[in-house]
């Protein structure tokens, strides 16, 4: 059981990488952005395939984060200078990223058995705990860095972008950028989420990205019910906290036998549904 | 300050629906110009500001709009905020609800400034931000940290309004800002506008329904119809004019009654 639970922390840390992407264009810019589930596989292939080929994981790491802010740029683009609804947008791209993770890995699957990654025990503490270690600090220092990031006027420009568009407009900064860089910043964070759990299955899959958009929501709003907050630095904090316990909920119920992992997906939804039809009904009996 | 040359917006023009919005506008405005803006629904008084700003949908058939003796027709509506500082009909659409008043006026310090990745420090803005809150009276220099969604309407449009003067534009364009608000708050937000756009000496050109206002604030008075400047009224003889003068120069000029009620009661 208690290994049970490490692990689930372990997932829980990684994942929390895709819910800070997701919150950035869900969250910060308001936009609803299917690309992540393209961009996902693409940060995990990419990573998987480098580390295949030689390349040193953390070179691997950062490559998957600058093809993962390609795939946001192209939805952004069709997004704002050419007008697509920003869902279709995101879809269009997720779905040619399809066929572009199959030419990366040259297979459905492409398995690290054997290679070093970032994940390697050096410490000799454990597979679960250096996963947590090193998950933690990567983490911490990307939530560092956004936390800098949302301090400065462009950071502020994105926050108010969400917000209200024409006031940023009537600031003199440009909206589609604003929009276009957010897109890539988060798509870009949800990538390295991709490569960081490549490395940590030992395999990339073309099928890994299916749902995440939901998981990552999942542990968004969790969070948000956790630590009630409207400071960034928190908010950021709160993402993690949400994941982590995300995947000790998710990881319970698979203990009840009544469940397979089959029904992963269904559970993942049924928590986002309940998270966010809850509050409504708590206001009703209020009233 | 602004110099707008023949300018006619027509909306589908050739399709079934052409609107002609605007038709061969000229307009001329002095350094600290403030120049109310009257018209019935759908005399052309929104679609002129929304030119000048130059906001995407209202691109001109005809004519050049120059500010600060720039001709201005090739930039879009970003690049413009260097010059213009506006205040919308809607309290919502000036300021950023989830930021703080002080995160706010910051951002509007640096309106039509390069944005970059430089610090928003807010201690170094906080003395001078305190200051200008004050002029509203309004006792928001003592919620600077408080989310600007908890303001009023009326406390919001003040704000807005301090955020489009606090860097000095060019040209301060007032869109039926006062148009949302309750007649008591109305007036406080034309009183601080009056006070500021006087106190720093801006060109103004506000749009209002209300004759009363439209007589009691600004140094001169345009009415529009039909797309057209019927009326350019100056100085001296506004300050003689009643509102039944107004409808009578109305009447003569466009040959047609007013049948704006809302204009009428205001």
């Amino acid at each position: 059981m208690g290994n049970i639970i490490v692990g689930a922390i372990s997932q829980g840390v990684l994942y929390a990488m895709v819910a800070l992407g997701l919150y950035i264009t869900f969250r910060i810019l308001n936009l609803a952005d299917l690309t992540m589930e393209g961009s996902f596989t693409l940060g995990g292939a990419t990573c998987a395939r480098l580390i295949f080929e030689g390349v040193s994981p953390l070179v691997a790491m950062l490559a998957s984060v600058i093809v993962g802010a390609l795939a946001g740029c192209v939805t952004g683009i069709l997004h704002t200078k050419f007008k697509i609804h920003h869902l279709l947008a995101g879809i269009l791209t997720m779905t040619g990223l399809y066929s572009i993770n199959l030419r990366i890995m040259a297979k459905p699957t492409l398995s690290l058995l054997r290679i070093a990654t970032i994940f390697e025990d050096v410490l000799r503490i454990g597979r679960y705990p250096s996963a947590i270690l090193i998950g933690i600090i990567i983490v911490a220092i990307v939530i560092l860095l956004l936390w800098i990031f949302f301090k400065t006027e462009i950071g502020y420009c994105l926050k108010a972008t969400g917000d209200n568009e024409q006031m940023v407009r009537s600031l003199g900064m440009n909206t589609d950028l604003t929009k276009i860089l957010g897109l890539m910043l988060g798509n870009g964070l949800v990538a390295l989420g991709g490569a960081l759990i490549a490395q940590y299955q030992g395999y990339s899959d073309i099928n890994m990205g299916v749902g995440i958009m939901v998981i990552a929501l999942a542990s968004l709003i969790i969070g948000e019910v956790v630590i009630r907050t409207r400071k960034v630095a928190l908010s950021l904090l709160s993402i993690v906290i949400g994941s982590i316990i995300y995947r000790i909920i998710i990881a319970f119920v698979l203990q009840l036998n009544f469940f397979s992992t089959d029904d992963f997906r269904l559970m993942t939804a049924a928590i986002v549904m309940i998270a966010l039809i809850a509050p409504n009904f708590l206001k009703r009996e209020v009233k | 300050m602004l110099k707008i040359n023949n300018l006619t917006k027509i909306f589908d023009s050739g399709g079934v629906n052409e609107k002609i919005a605007l038709e061969n506008v000229k307009l001329e405005l002095e350094q600290g110009d403030f120049v109310t803006v009257i018209g019935g629904n759908g005399a052309g008084k929104s679609t002129l500001l929304n030119v000048i700003a130059g906001v995407d949908e209202y691109q001109p058939n005809n004519g050049t709009v120059f500010i600060d003796k720039e001709e201005v027709n090739k930039k879009n509506e970003n690049q413009r905020a260097k010059y213009i500082g506006r205040v919308f009909q809607d309290p919502l659409k000036g300021t950023s609800g989830s930021m703080t008043i002080l995160e706010n006026l910051a951002l509007a310090k640096r309106r039509g400034k390069k944005f970059g990745l430089a610090f928003i420090t807010h201690k170094k803005e906080k003395d001078d931000v305190i200051k200008r809150l004050k002029i509203l009276g309004l006792g928001l220099e003592n919620r600077i940290n408080v989310d600007v969604r908890l303001l009023s309407g009326g406390q919001r449009q003040a704000l807005t309004l301090l955020m489009a003067t606090i860097k000095k534009p060019s040209l301060l364009l007032l869109d039926e800002h006062t148009a949302a608000l309750d007649p008591k708050t109305a007036n406080k937000v034309l009183e601080i506008t009056d006070k500021i756009v006087k106190k720093e000496n801006i060109t103004t050109l506000m749009v209002t329904h209300n004759m009363k206002d439209a007589l009691k604030y600004g140094n001169r008075l345009i009415m529009m119809h039909e797309g057209k400047i019927i009326l350019d009224i100056h100085e001296e003889e506004k300050k003689n004019l009643e509102v039944k003068d107004l409808l009578a120069l109305f009447e003569e000029s466009s040959g047609s009654h007013l049948d704006n009620d809302r204009m009428l009661l205001g």
